[in-house]
């Protein structure tokens, strides 16, 4: 029979460990001391992940152009001279 | 009795008791995980606690689309149990759990000593196979419930699974025959 089975008996023990009767108290009094829990804020979806990323892009790119747009335009001010 | 779902929502509207009825529902199995991976009965109940208040401070991150409340309650719990081992020296003896309740202890000597070597050989299986024997056996989790915890196919896990069946009836057998030797 299965009930007389000790590995399933072995089981069974192992199931059902024995909980103090005051743990869910005592997390509750833990639980009570925190700050409580805010929702989630909805997760970002793609698109607009996507959208962040190519306006970051070219702003960056920008700066780059206008950065060498005016090394460029200082060499040729210097080569040429003042 | 409230859903898993109602007490979150609960929860997460500022109802902090509400939490309490996840802590009595899930008490048992949170527990049954620990007492399986670790040892000592206090460090088995710092990580129980800790693994609610950890669920408690991020139940906003929880997912009701992606898995069951309790999966994700589960899957803290082990984190946190392999966390301890791996921060605890690495003795084969601190990673034995304690001995399995045997119902009728005073005329089951024979059951108690291999109830004993059942642990014993438990805690001395790989952790991926005993992590994953303790959640399908012990707490009685499904195989997808498992392997979304284990981060593994359920093909893998059924390996593992049955590797660890093999060793843990190995013992039994082994144990049988020498009982009836004697």
């Amino acid at each position: 029979m299965k009930a007389h089975d000790p590995y399933e008996l072995w089981k069974t023990g192992r199931s059902s460990p024995p909980v103090a009767p005051s743990f869910a108290e005592q997390v509750m009094d833990q639980v009570r001391l925190l700050q409580p829990p805010a929702a989630a804020r909805p997760p970002l979806l793609r698109h607009q992940v996507g959208l962040a990323a190519a306006m970051l892009i070219a702003g960056a790119s920008l700066i780059l152009a206008r950065f060498v747009c005016t090394i460029g335009a200082l060499l040729a001010v210097a080569q040429k001279g003042f | 009795m409230l859903e898993d779902e109602a007490a979150i929502s609960r929860v997460l509207s500022g109802q902090t008791e509400a939490f309490g009825v996840l802590v009595k529902r899930y008490e048992r199995s949170v527990f049954c995980l620990v007492s399986g991976l670790i040892r000592d009965t206090h460090s088995r109940e710092d990580i129980a606690q800790e693994t609610f208040l950890s669920a408690y401070r991020h139940l906003g991150t929880y997912r009701p689309d992606r898995c069951k409340f309790s999966t994700w309650l589960l899957a803290i719990a082990r984190n946190r149990c392999l966390n301890a081992l791996k921060k605890k020296s690495p003795l084969p003896a601190a990673r034995l759990p304690a001995p399995a309740t045997c119902p009728a202890a005073p005329d089951c000597l024979e059951e108690r000593e291999l109830f004993e070597r059942l642990d014993m050989a438990l805690a001395a299986l790989p952790l991926e196979q005993k992590t994953t024997f303790v959640l399908c056996e012990l707490v009685g989790l499904s195989g997808d419930e498992v392997a979304r915890i284990e981060g593994v196919r359920p093909g893998t896990l059924r390996s593992r699974l049955s590797r660890a069946k093999a060793a843990l009836r190995s013992l039994l057998g082994q144990f049988m025959e020498g009982e009836k030797a004697s």
